[in-house]
């Protein structure tokens, strides 16, 4: 009885109250130094692997919302992202909102965090954190920005441009279109400052200066500045580090990790991966598969084409056009390509024909390495004919036609899409933003 | 001063006496009870000496006296009688039990009291009202019988956690749920399924009802302010059954019993229903009203279109239908009880052990619950002073669970509303059917070839040692282990369903969760004259800690393995350690005045580990004070009375149900990306996190007349919870989605009333009724504020909480139903009423009225009997809720969901099809935009909430003591016993079982059962 007691007194102090930290540690102690730093960018390339972002969602919006691809609502999913219906509460806004200011708080530990050790190798870290900050806030604008709704362009409302980890102003409101260019172009324009090429890692699984200059191109384009987009792609062509594909081992290439076009893509493993909420399992899993290709997407392709043959897309067993070819491992295990040569080829086209150059070479470049037909002019019609073809199924084609300012032309096989400017052109604020911060002003078209 | 020179002076003159009459004779007698049973222990003493003796085993006694003396017995339960010592040695006594007596006493967990004795308001179930509930988990039995209290179980999955609100919802982020203790300790309540998605297993799943002595709940703040930082939801007390001094007796009760959906549930189209709807789809969507093809032209239109393939196959097959609804239905679940106890003791000591097994079987295929636990309960005077009890429970439930916590394609429920009946679950031989035109899984292969088990076995040894330092001053030391052993196995076949794409999965966790608490106490009581005083001081720790493994791996050689052993692929395993703390000091002041006026205080220091250091620490406390009116001399006259009380209490506990370290701004370790370990800000933290406190006033009336004919109570409580622990939304641009603060403030408060009614009381015939009701309102009255101000309010696709509001008010649009010239949807533009759109978009989002929390709830029944039949019916009602149908997204859709990809329900019948037609359901359309929009969140699918259900009817028999006796019996009984009989809904769109969790979803889960038990009951 004495012992009991005892040792019950003995243990009732405050310190006797102090939990067991087992598997967390503290961040306020925590990071360090140089290691500390690349674990917390490992964790923001993680967080950029999420369902909710370039592991899957990301992609299916560019494709779903366009006339390549629409959900076939199989399993209830990406139905109001491919039809536009969505309300300020939708799951996906919610989801891809959230997930990319998570990556963004990522970046920013990266960038404020005062570590030891070799001050390169900081520099070279923290460069990859400026440049994954630009493309998530890239990502946040060409989603819920309204830049493609009602008269958009430059001043209208963009996103928070979010530089601190919890910094002293926790409710951002949201800045221009423009203002959110600009600040990305500091960010991309800083990581290269820090950054050094002999520090690229090799493995295409990080961010290299080649990747953040393709990223850049990608920006520009958007946006048609050329000029700049220009800049940034030559610098990724001339460098001579990457090639085209050939077309005999286009197919090949998407289940190779590091293929010679690759650039930047995301580390999937066999012990690492989304599983069925991977792009594999959407795109024709037999549980989900809600996203179909339109029937008449088959017709785009010239005879012979690599892109349009059955190794890349085919009719399943219900009769349902698929993409077959990109993502195509059973195992989930496909890493996934963020930026590839082909598409920086194609801007460093777009952005010399805009700029008074010729990008018929570049263009024809990528066409004849997929065994189709050379293009006679380097049209902006062509240019986007061949981005549509190139990039199917990998996020491209709604905000190439947003930036053309094109009406999109399905939602599903038995409905017309909405006309150029529409307010479904952005995806609504999510309600749980609008409503837990008061500076935050919801899309045009939306509810609260 | 007075009564204790009195107090003195008697002693001092019993002393003499004693001495002047130490020659007397010795008495001897037999002490039996009122079936003639011998009654051992009986205190027999001779008034007005310290002279006094206990009866034996077989309720014989001796003693010493002198006549003329009176000897006094006494025994717990009985009424005391008195006998004086005449000319014979031999005094025989048939005690009278003392009906009244056994019910007064209250168990409050760290004290009892009289009834009378009470300041605050408490509601204690007996035995009778436990023992034969036919439902699995012991806290099941409190529905209907407690004012104020609701309960919803999160499924009708046996084993499954309920869902318990007492007076209300008070706690936004931080836990609702009261504190459940077990023989005076704390104890661990929560789920222990292996996996949230799949049915969930109650900690309390693991008690058999039948070893239950009394459930008290404690509900205003003098009663649970002893439990300090987690009383504020309310405490529920167990106390398990203890032995009873007497030859040892057995009792041997066995029940078997059959179930069904407690109601209908909604009813799935048939293929053939499904196929019209869907020309018309085709027709309203693409027809042109005519133009491109008719109505009747629609069937062979419908090939021509998209998604046509799993019609035409199933017309091909010859239009079969697939009756998914029923085949996913086990047919007559059953329900089996075996106990037996056995029970004894001495004047030394007593026992109680029993042996139970439970098995019941869900209504769904492939899942079932089974029980094996024992209890031995023992106390023994070690000496004169010293007092030992130990108490020890261990049990083994084992529930084969399934997917139902959401809309999973390997959930049955989803495949009875959700999967297309042109698809079959049985081919042409008979075997199962694992070749579907769809993306869901033929669930009734899978409850045959997929395995997921919840193993708990938990045992609870609590010992306390009491030592009686001086008189009535008594040391307690208690010490209770609570070892929960949860295990949970998981298997998906490689051929259909999950884990066809990965060849096979399994999965194993083991969760071991050790549990410990000591208390120790001093408790003194003494009297002043008529001043009583019962004073308590007590130290109590608790520490928690779980240690979590995990290993999971796919792709199996062969089928028929199912364990981890032989998986070739993707290895995962994981494991952590988690612990919390509580230390407490806790003080307990008693006091009365002839028993006429009563005042009690309670005081709490309590530190737990969930918050942050200097912090960790509040104060909880109470006052309450009652006056026993009808025992003031000037009522004596007032013959009616039999019973009148004040009463009222105030006092502040706590609650500190969040998750743990939740204060600690902290890094995560458990990501990786490119096979290396990555780190991640896994909370925001906040260093100023402490308790939220509640602060609850209870005035009542306890009234009873004509000799409690009718008798009852009637209070009042308001109950202000504040320093709300908060997850405050952040906005999601800080890479959080909330914080956990301390801010915010909701009122509940209600009226409580309960009422019995013994219309006949006889020996041979009874006649009562009884009921109680009671009222919540409850308010938000505070929030956080941002930055600006502006106030910030927790909003998500159906609900919002907001100041001025009740707790979660339902928030969505206002749907303003269906165009009759076109068959569109309407919304009302302001949410409400007014002007109507057919554009969601445009209409507005706001509040449509109640929560999800009954604004009353009652319970009323009615017991008979007469002989040895009774005959018991109780009923259960609850309203004035609002209840949301979840996932009529789809079912209800009347896009492409409903009539192509999945299926819908029978409502969709009603669907427009011509101009001027009055439905409220909108035309079909066969595009996915369009159509399913109609079905998206509005107030369409938000129901009233009222109901009333026939909780229980039972009939029973007890065979008359001649024949009992005859057969070597001490008595025999026989019950016939319904559950959930009858229920009546109030909406008639309300198809789910009415009785859904505390957030107001119906869900894909198995509803509520009724349930038709035969028993029978051995005592020998």
């Amino acid at each position: 009885m004495s012992i009991l007691a005892s040792a019950t007194m003995m243990s009732c102090s405050e310190d006797s109250l102090d939990p067991t930290l087992a598997v967390n540690k503290s961040v306020e102690t925590s990071i360090n130094t140089e290691e500390d730093l690349q674990g917390i960018l490992l964790g923001m390339y993680n967080r950029l692997t999420s369902t909710q972002y370039y592991g899957r969602d990301i992609i299916i919006y560019g494709d779903s919302r366009s006339d390549n691809a629409f959900s076939n609502g199989n399993s209830g999913r990406f139905v109001t992202v491919s039809t536009m219906a969505m309300t300020e509460t939708d799951g996906q806004a919610t989801g891809t909102w959230t997930q990319i200011y998570e990556v963004i708080a990522s970046a920013n530990i990266v960038i404020g965090a005062e570590v030891t050790g070799d001050e390169t190798t900081i520099n070279h870290i923290k460069g990859q954190a400026y440049a994954v900050r630009a493309l998530a806030h890239f990502d946040a604008l060409r989603l819920y920005g309204q830049q493609h709704v009602q008269s958009g362009g430059l001043s209208a409302l963009g996103v928070p441009y979010v530089t601190e980890f919890k910094g002293e102003n926790l409710l951002p409101a949201r800045n221009t279109v423009g203002e959110v260019k600009a600040l990305m172009e500091e960010d991309f324009a800083t990581a290269l400052s820090l950054m050094s090429a002999s520090l690229n890692d090799p493995s295409k699984q990080y961010i290299t200066t080649h990747a953040v200059n393709g990223l850049w191109s990608r920006v520009e384009i958007y946006f048609g500045d050329y000029q700049k987009a220009l800049t940034a792609a030559a610098a990724v062509v001339n460098s001579n580090q990457f090639s085209i594909v050939p077309a005999g081992d286009f197919v090949a290439s998407w289940s190779t990790d590091g293929a010679v076009n690759s650039i930047f893509e995301l580390a999937v493993n066999n012990n690492d991966n989304l599983g069925i909420n991977g792009l594999a399992n959407i795109y024709r899993g037999n549980t989900y598969g809600d996203i179909q290709a339109y029937d008449a997407f088959a017709n785009i392709f010239d005879a012979g084409d690599i892109r349009g043959s059955a190794e890349m897309i085919d009719v399943d067993g219900a009769g349902n056009l698929r993409n077959i070819g990109k993502y195509p491992s059973a195992t989930f295990d496909d890493n996934i390509s963020i930026i590839r040569y082909e598409e920086v080829v194609l801007n460093y086209a777009e952005a010399l024909q805009n700029t008074g150059g010729n990008g018929l070479v570049f263009l024809n470049s990528v066409a004849t390495n997929r065994n189709a037909l050379p293009y006679a002019t380097a049209s902006q019609a062509n240019i986007m004919l061949e981005r549509r073809k190139e990039l199917a199924f990998e996020g491209f084609r709604f905000d190439d036609l947003a930036r053309s300012q094109m009406d999109i032309p399905f939602l599903d096989p038995n409905q017309a899409g909405p006309a150029y400017g529409s307010y479904n052109y952005a995806f609504p604020i999510p309600a749980v933003e609008t409503n837990a911060n008061s500076n935050m002003v919801q899309n045009f078209g939306y509810s609260n | 001063m007075k009564s204790k020179l009195t107090w003195i002076l008697t002693s001092f003159m019993v002393l003499c006496v004693s001495f002047s009459f130490a020659q007397g004779k010795t008495i001897s007698g037999n002490v039996t009870d009122q079936e003639g049973l011998p009654l051992p222990g009986v205190s027999v003493v001779v008034v007005g000496t310290t002279s006094g003796t206990q009866t034996d085993f077989d309720g014989n006694y001796t003693i010493d006296a002198n006549a003329g003396q009176v000897l006094r017995f006494s025994y717990i339960g009985q009424k005391t009688a008195e006998r004086t010592v005449g000319s014979t040695n031999v005094i025989n006594l048939q005690m009278e039990e003392d009906a009244q007596a056994l019910e007064e006493v209250i168990v409050l967990g760290y004290s009892t009291r009289g009834k009378n004795e009470i300041t605050g308001s408490t509601v204690q179930l007996k035995s009778s009202e436990i023992n034969d509930v036919p439902l699995v988990t012991v806290d099941q039995a409190l529905q209907g019988k407690v004012a104020g209290l609701t309960i919803a179980s999160s499924s009708g999955t046996p084993g499954s956690t309920q869902d318990i609100r007492i007076r209300g919802v008070g706690s936004i982020s931080a836990s609702n749920d009261p504190l459940f203790v077990i023989d005076g300790v704390p104890v661990i309540s929560g789920n222990f399924s292996g996996s949230t998605a799949f049915s969930s297993l109650s900690a309390l799943s693991a008690i058999n009802n039948q070893d239950v002595e009394s459930i008290t709940v404690l509900k205003d703040a003098s009663a649970t302010s002893a439990y300090g930082a987690r009383g504020s939801n309310g405490v529920v007390v167990i106390t398990t059954k203890k032995g009873k001094q007497g030859k040892t007796s057995f009792n041997y009760t066995s029940s078997y019993g059959v179930q069904d959906f407690a109601v209908d549930q909604p009813t799935p189209l048939t293929a053939a229903q499904r196929e019209q709807l869907y020309y018309d789809a085709l027709y309203n969507t693409f027809g042109d009203g005519g133009n491109n093809f008719t109505r009747a032209e629609a069937p062979a239109e419908a090939p021509t279109r998209g998604g046509w393939g799993a019609y035409a196959a199933w017309i091909d097959a010859g239009r079969p239908e697939g009756n998914w609804g029923e085949e996913v239905k086990r047919k007559n679940p059953t329900i089996v009880n075996h106990n037996i106890s056995a029970s004894g003791g001495d004047e030394k000591g007593s026992f109680y052990a029993s042996l139970g097994y439970s098995k019941t079987e869900a209504l769904v295929v492939g899942s079932d619950f089974e029980r094996i636990n024992g209890v031995f309960n023992f106390t023994r005077n070690l000496s004169d002073k010293l007092k030992f009890d130990t108490n020890m429970n261990v049990s083994n439930t084992r529930q084969n669970a399934f997917l139902e916590q959401s809309a999973f394609f390997a959930n049955p429920f989803l495949s009875r509303y959700f999967m297309p009946p042109t698809e079959q679950p049985y081919n042409e031989d008979g075997s199962l059917n694992t070749n579907l035109n769809t993306s869901l899984f033929n669930t009734l292969y899978l409850a045959e070839n997929d395995i997921a088990e919840n193993d708990l076995t938990r045992a609870i040894i609590n010992s306390s040692l009491e030592y009686e330092i001086i008189d009535r001053l008594k040391f307690k030391t208690r010490f209770s282990i609570d070892y929960n052993l949860s295990a949970y196995r998981r298997y998906e076949n490689r051929v259909h369903g999950g884990g066809l794409a990965d060849g096979g999965t399994a999965e194993s966790s083991i969760n071991r969760n050790f549990n410990w608490v000591t208390q120790n106490s001093l408790n003194y009581t003494f009297s002043v004259g008529q001043h009583n005083f019962d004073l308590t001081a007590l130290q109590e720790y608790q520490k928690n800690k779980t240690n979590y493994l995990y290993g999971a791996g796919e792709n199996f050689p062969v089928d028929g393995l199912t364990y981890l052993d032989n998986t070739s692929a993707n290895f995962a395993v994981s494991s952590n350690f988690t612990d919390w703390a509580n230390a407490s000091y806790l003080g307990l002041l008693n006091y009365n005045f002839a028993g006429k006026y009563i005042f009690d205080a309670t005081y709490r220091n309590e530190g737990s580990s969930r918050f942050a250091p200097g912090l960790r620490f509040g104060d909880f406390w109470s006052v309450g004070a009652a006056w026993n009116v009808s025992q003031e001399d000037f009522m004596s006259s007032v013959d009616f009375v039999s019973q009148l009380r004040l009463r009222g209490s105030y006092g502040v506990s706590g609650n500190s149900g969040i998750d743990i370290n939740a204060y600690q701004a902290l890094l995560g370790f458990s990501a990786d990306y490119d096979n290396q370990g990555a780190i991640f800000p896994t909370g925001f933290g906040n260093s100023l996190l402490t308790w939220e406190k509640n602060a609850n006033y209870d005035v009542g009336v306890d009234f009873g007349f004509f000799d409690d004919v009718v008798s009852g109570s009637v209070a009042y409580f308001n109950k202000r919870t504040y320093d709300l622990l908060q997850n405050v939304p952040l906005s999601r641009t800080t890479g959080f989605s909330e914080v956990a603060t301390n801010i915010g403030e909701i009122v509940n408060k209600g009226v409580e009333v309960d009422a019995t009614f013994n219309i006949i009381r006889s020996n041979d015939l009874n006649w009562s009724i009884s009921g109680n009701y009671a009222t919540l309102d409850n308010e938000v009255t505070k929030l956080a504020l941002d930055a600006n101000g502006e106030e910030i309010t927790i909003t998500t696709g159906t609900r919002r909480i907001e100041v001025g509001q009740p707790i979660n008010a339902w928030y969505m649009r206002g749907w303003a139903g269906v165009d009759p010239a076109n068959g569109d949807p309407l919304w009302y533009v302001n949410g409400t009423d007014g002007a109507t759109t057919n554009d969601y978009n445009a209409a507005e989002v706001a509040y449509q009225g109640e929560n999800a929390t009954p604004q009353y709830s009652a319970g009323f029944g009615t017991h008979f009997d007469f002989k040895g039949f009774s005959f018991d019916a109780d009923f259960y009602t609850a309203g004035g809720h609002k209840v949301y149908e979840d996932w009529s997204r789809y079912t209800k859709s009347n896009g492409t969901f409903s009539t192509r990809v999945f299926n819908g329900t029978s409502e969709l019948l009603n669907s427009w099809t011509t101009p001027g037609q009055i439905t409220d359901y909108p035309a079909l359309r066969a595009n996915a935009g369009d159509g399913n929009r109609a079905a998206f969140t509005s107030s369409r699918f938000l129901y009233e909430g009222d109901y009333v259900r026939l909780r229980n009817l039972s009939l029973g028999y007890s065979l008359p003591s001649s024949a009992t006796k005859a057969l070597g019996m001490d008595a025999i009984n026989f019950s016939v016993r319904g559950t959930n009989l009858l229920t009546w809904v109030k909406d008639d769109r309300l198809k789910y079982d009415p009785e859904v969790r505390a957030d107001g979803f119906t869900r894909l889960t198995t509803p509520p059962v009724k349930s038709f038990v035969f028993g029978v009951n051995l005592k020998f």
